[in-house]
């Protein structure tokens, strides 16, 4: 791979770029910007930051197996970076649940359902449409015992 | 030999003739440089195998300072106000004075390679000498930085002066025993602060020491028009320190003003 290389004045002209952008970093750190003065920062330090990696490098004048290099070294960081804020900046999206309530808060119409049912029990199970048994004597009405005597209704 | 190898052809095929005078001229070209060694063709294949190499260092080196960089990011977005009162304790003037240096350190070892590049063995050394007194004045300020840093009781640790870092009132109140959580979340800050530019200080401090030792090499004449490898790659581990630094700088020292959000 034939390699140019600048000239010493290319050095000068770079350099001096990247001074003035530094000052442009804190000349824009000193005014309020609300959450854009973070975005400011990175996005001038991104341009010198590849001011050098193009010139001081010399990646502008290399083959292109070093330019994929160089790139896939800052792609990775991206990658790390992505993911790792899209798991932190996307909790609370979906809310938290406990064990015991696997499928709560995500299916209202059901649980306001459930609210208002009566809470089932044996014998609602064996007979949900409620028909009498008439071939059991009913219960004495002065007993109150806890399912203990088959009704057939509950 | 390499060739074959790479071409997959398997070992005890005999090479036919084409090949052996490939393999002959190659290594007559390559007899004539002593610096090229036997693998390489010519001296320009070398130099692209060692950038592709220093580049896979360098690629390692982001991935390194990276995530030191991912786990700031996150605790900063997650303590915004306490990481911006910490920053207040840290001077952007050094900071900036820092940057400075260092982005002429990257120049003059930029214009090191270009003249190593032309065989220019006296300008090499002098440019190589202005980068290693660069970045020795920057390492004199970071010493300066630190010791005024940790005599104000910003070390986390047992000398962190929580009392730095009263909570702003909106914050839930500590309980008077211990150090508030606004104060803990300062010494995160602090902790961040001193890994980071410790680790590049590492760097520079190991820079350094390269730089040195390519002074020695060029001054005994082993850096010509036609090999001036070491003065390219060290070159490129300089180059990627002030990255480093590029970023390092606007996010610790320019954090804007708490509250301000």
């Amino acid at each position: 791979m034939p390699e140019e290389h600048s000239s010493v004045r290319t050095y000068v002209v770079i350099f001096a770029w990247l001074v003035v952008l530094m000052f442009l970093t804190i000349l824009a750190a000193m005014l309020d910007l609300g959450p854009f003065n973070l975005a400011v920062a990175m996005v001038i330090a991104v341009v010198k930051a590849t001011l050098v990696v193009m010139f001081f490098m010399h990646v502008k004048y290399s083959g292109r197996l070093i330019w994929i290099y160089a790139a896939g070294a800052f792609l990775w960081l991206g990658i790390l970076l992505t993911l790792t804020f899209s798991d932190y900046l996307s909790r609370g999206w979906v809310p938290r649940r406990l064990p015991s309530q696997p499928t709560a808060g995500l299916f209202r119409a059901a649980e306001s359902l459930a609210e208002s049912a009566p809470f089932p029990s044996a014998q609602t199970r064996s007979n949900p449409a409620g028909i009498p048994r008439l071939d059991l004597a009913p219960p004495p009405t002065t007993q109150r015992s806890i399912g203990a005597q088959p009704s057939g209704i509950d | 030999m390499d060739a074959r190898a790479s071409a997959n052809i398997p070992v005890g095929v005999p090479a036919s003739a084409a090949e052996h005078e490939r393999a002959e001229h190659a290594r007559e070209v390559g007899h004539l440089d002593p610096h090229v060694a036997h693998q390489f063709d010519d001296a320009e294949q070398q130099r692209a195998a060692s950038t592709l190499g220093m580049w896979a260092f360098l690629a390692t080196e982001v991935m390194f300072f990276g995530a030191l960089f991912l786990a700031y990011a996150v605790y900063r977005a997650s303590y915004q106000d306490a990481f911006a009162a910490a920053s207040e304790h840290l001077s952007r003037w050094f900071g900036a004075v820092n940057t400075l240096i260092l982005l002429g350190s990257s120049f003059t070892v930029a214009l090191a390679v270009h003249y190593a590049r032309e065989g220019d063995g006296t300008r090499v050394v002098r440019c190589l000498l202005f980068t290693i007194l660069l970045g020795t004045a920057f390492l004199g300020i970071k010493a300066i930085e630190w010791t005024r840093e940790i005599r104000g009781g910003l070390l986390p640790g047992a000398t962190f002066n929580h009392k730095l870092f009263a909570p702003p009132a909106d914050a839930h109140g500590s309980d008077g025993r211990g150090p508030s959580e606004f104060s803990r979340h300062a010494e995160l800050f602090c902790t961040a602060y001193f890994v980071m530019t410790g680790l590049h200080a590492t760097h520079m401090i190991v820079g350094l020491g390269l730089l040195l030792w390519l002074v020695y090499i060029t001054r005994r004449g082993r850096i010509t028009r036609q090999y001036n490898t070491p003065v390219d790659m060290i070159g490129l581990y300089w180059h990627f320190v002030d990255v480093v630094w590029i970023f390092l700088f606007p996010l610790l020292y320019l954090i804007h003003g708490a509250g301000n959000h």
